[in-house]
C-alpha cells in the first residue's frame, strides 16, 4: 500500500492514529504521576502499550511522511500538556529517522518496522532529560507539585546511570510493544479487515 | 461570543504553562487567581455556570490546602491530591471549552492563517476532532461491557488491552474512514486556495484575550 502519495486520506489517517497514540501515552503516563515506582518503570511499559496503535498504523501506512508527522504532532501535544520541550526537539529528529527505517522495508518488513518503532519511541526519553541533566531546576519544579517524600523516592531511584538504563528500557519496551502490536494485528485487526 | 481560534490557543498555552507550573505560594497564588478568573469568565460567558464555579472552587481549594494543611502525616496525601486536582482542573476545563466552542473548519482556517503546511494542519485538526470522540467511544465500550456483566479487575492488564484498547482502536479506524469520506466529499483534497465560511480574524475581544494571556505570562515571569 506504500508508494501512495501523502494525500488527504493519508493525512486524516495520520491524525486518527496520532490521537490514539497520544491518548494511550497520556493514560499510561499518568499512572507514573501517582506512584514513584511506576514513574521508573514507565520507560518500559509505556512504549510497550503504545506499540499496539503504532503497529496497526505502520501496517496501514500509505506514504512516506506519515510516521514523521505522527511523531512531530505527538511531540507537540506532549509539550502542550506540560512536558519538557526536549520531547518535541527529539521528535523532529527521531520521527523522520524512524520513517526512513520503515520505508527501507517498504513498511512491510517486520524487523525494520520494529527497529523504526524503537527509534520512534526514544523521543520519550525527552520527558526525563530534565530529571538527569537539569536536575536542580527540575527537582525545584516538581517539589512544588509533589511532597518531599515523593521527591526523595524519585531522587533515590534515579542516579545518573539510570538515564542510560531508561534508554535501554525504552528500547526493550518498544521491541516487546512491536511484537505485542504485531500479535494483536494478526489476532484482531486483520480478521476485522482493518489491514489489507 | 465567537472568538478567534488563535486567540483561544494562545490563551490555552498560557493557562497550561501557568496552571501546571506555577506554585501555590506567594506570587504564584496571585498568578493562579488571574488564570482561573479568565477560565471562569469564559465558561460563564458560555453559560456553563457549574463548570465556571468548579474552576474557581478547585483553585480556591488548592490555595486553601497550601495555606492550612501542613505537609506531614496523612495530610500529605490529601494536600497532594488537592494540589494535583487544583493544577489540572482549570486547564482541563479550558481545553474542553476550546474544543467544544471551535469547529474543525475554524481550526483549519485559523491555522492556515499561521501559514502552517496542510501536511500538519489536517492531522492536527483530526486529532482535535478525535480526542472527544475517543472519550465518548471509550464510555460506550464501558457501557457495553457492563451490560454484559464484564468487569476488569486489577492484575489483568492483558485483558484491559483486548477488551478496551482493541475495540477503541477499531472504532477509531471506522470513524476515521467516515471522516475521510466526508472530507473528500467536501473537497479537502483539492489544492486550490480554500475559502471558508468560518470567519476568523482578530476582533477587539480576541486582542483582549491574547493580551490577557500575555499579561498572565508576564506576571508569572515577574512574580516568580
Amino acid at each position: 500500500m506504500e508508494n501512495g502519495k501523502l494525500d488527504t486520506r493519508a493525512l486524516i489517517q495520520t491524525g486518527v492514529f496520532t490521537a490514539l497514540y497520544v491518548v494511550v501515552l497520556a493514560v499510561f503516563g499518568q499512572l507514573g504521576a501517582l506512584i514513584p515506582i511506576l514513574q521508573v518503570m514507565g520507560p518500559f511499559y509505556i512504549p510497550m502499550v503504545c506499540g499496539i496503535p503504532f503497529m496497526l498504523f505502520a501496517a496501514r501506512v500509505r506514504a512516506f511522511g506519515q510516521i514523521t508527522i505522527m511523531g512531530i504532532l505527538a511531540g507537540a501535544l506532549v509539550f502542550l500538556t506540560g512536558q519538557s520541550w526536549v520531547v518535541l526537539a527529539l521528535a523532529v529528529v527521531l520521527a523522520p529517522a524512524a520513517d526512513l527505517i520503515a520505508r527501507a522495508g517498504r513498511y512491510r518488513r517486520f524487523p525494520l518496522t520494529l527497529a523504526a518503532y524503537v527509534v520512534f519511541s526514544e523521543m520519550l526519553i525527552g520527558m526525563v532529560v530534565p530529571l538527569f541533566f537539569m536536575r536542580g531546576d527540575f527537582i525545584a519544579r516538581i517539589s512544588q507539585r509533589h511532597d518531599d517524600a515523593w521527591v526523595n523516592a524519585l531522587v533515590n531511584l534515579t542516579p545518573t546511570w539510570m538515564f542510560w538504563v531508561m534508554i535501554a528500557m525504552i528500547a526493550a519496551g518498544a521491541a516487546i510493544g512491536a511484537l505485542l502490536g504485531r500479535t494483536l494485528v494478526a489476532k484482531h485487526f486483520r480478521p476485522a479487515g482493518l489491514v489489507t | 461570543m465567537r472568538l478567534d481560534p488563535r486567540a483561544k490557543l494562545i490563551l490555552f498555552a498560557a493557562v497550561n504553562i501557568v496552571g501546571l507550573g506555577a506554585p501555590f505560594s506567594g506570587g504564584g497564588g496571585i498568578v493562579r487567581m488571574v488564570e482561573t478568573g479568565l477560565v471562569a469568565a469564559l465558561l460563564a460567558l458560555e453559560g456553563s455556570w457549574t463548570m465556571s464555579a468548579s474552576a474557581l472552587a478547585a483553585t480556591g481549594a488548592g490555595l486553601a490546602a497550601h495555606t492550612w494543611l501542613s505537609p506531614s502525616g496523612v495530610a500529605v496525601l490529601a494536600a497532594g491530591a488537592v494540589n494535583l486536582f487544583a493544577r489540572f482542573w482549570p486547564v482541563v476545563l479550558l481545553g474542553c471549552y476550546v474544543l467544544s466552542t471551535t469547529t474543525v473548519s475554524e481550526f483549519l482556517a485559523a491555522l492556515r492563517r499561521w501559514r502552517l503546511p496542510t501536511a500538519l494542519t489536517i492531522p492536527f485538526a483530526v486529532v482535535m476532532r478525535f480526542l472527544p470522540t475517543l472519550a465518548q467511544e471509550s464510555r460506550a465500550i464501558g457501557d457495553a461491557m457492563r451490560s454484559r456483566g464484564l468487569r476488569l479487575g486489577g492484575g489483568r492488564p492483558g485483558a484491559w488491552l483486548e477488551y478496551r484498547l482493541v475495540p477503541l482502536t477499531m472504532r477509531a479506524v471506522a470513524i476515521g474512514d467516515e471522516l475521510t469520506a466526508a472530507a473528500l466529499t467536501r473537497g479537502l483534497d483539492r489544492h486550490a486556495e480554500r475559502t471558508s465560511l468560518a470567519r476568523v480574524g482578530f476582533r477587539p475581544p480576541d486582542w483582549a484575550l491574547a493580551g490577557a494571556a500575555a499579561a498572565t505570562l508576564a506576571l508569572w515571569w515577574t512574580l516568580l
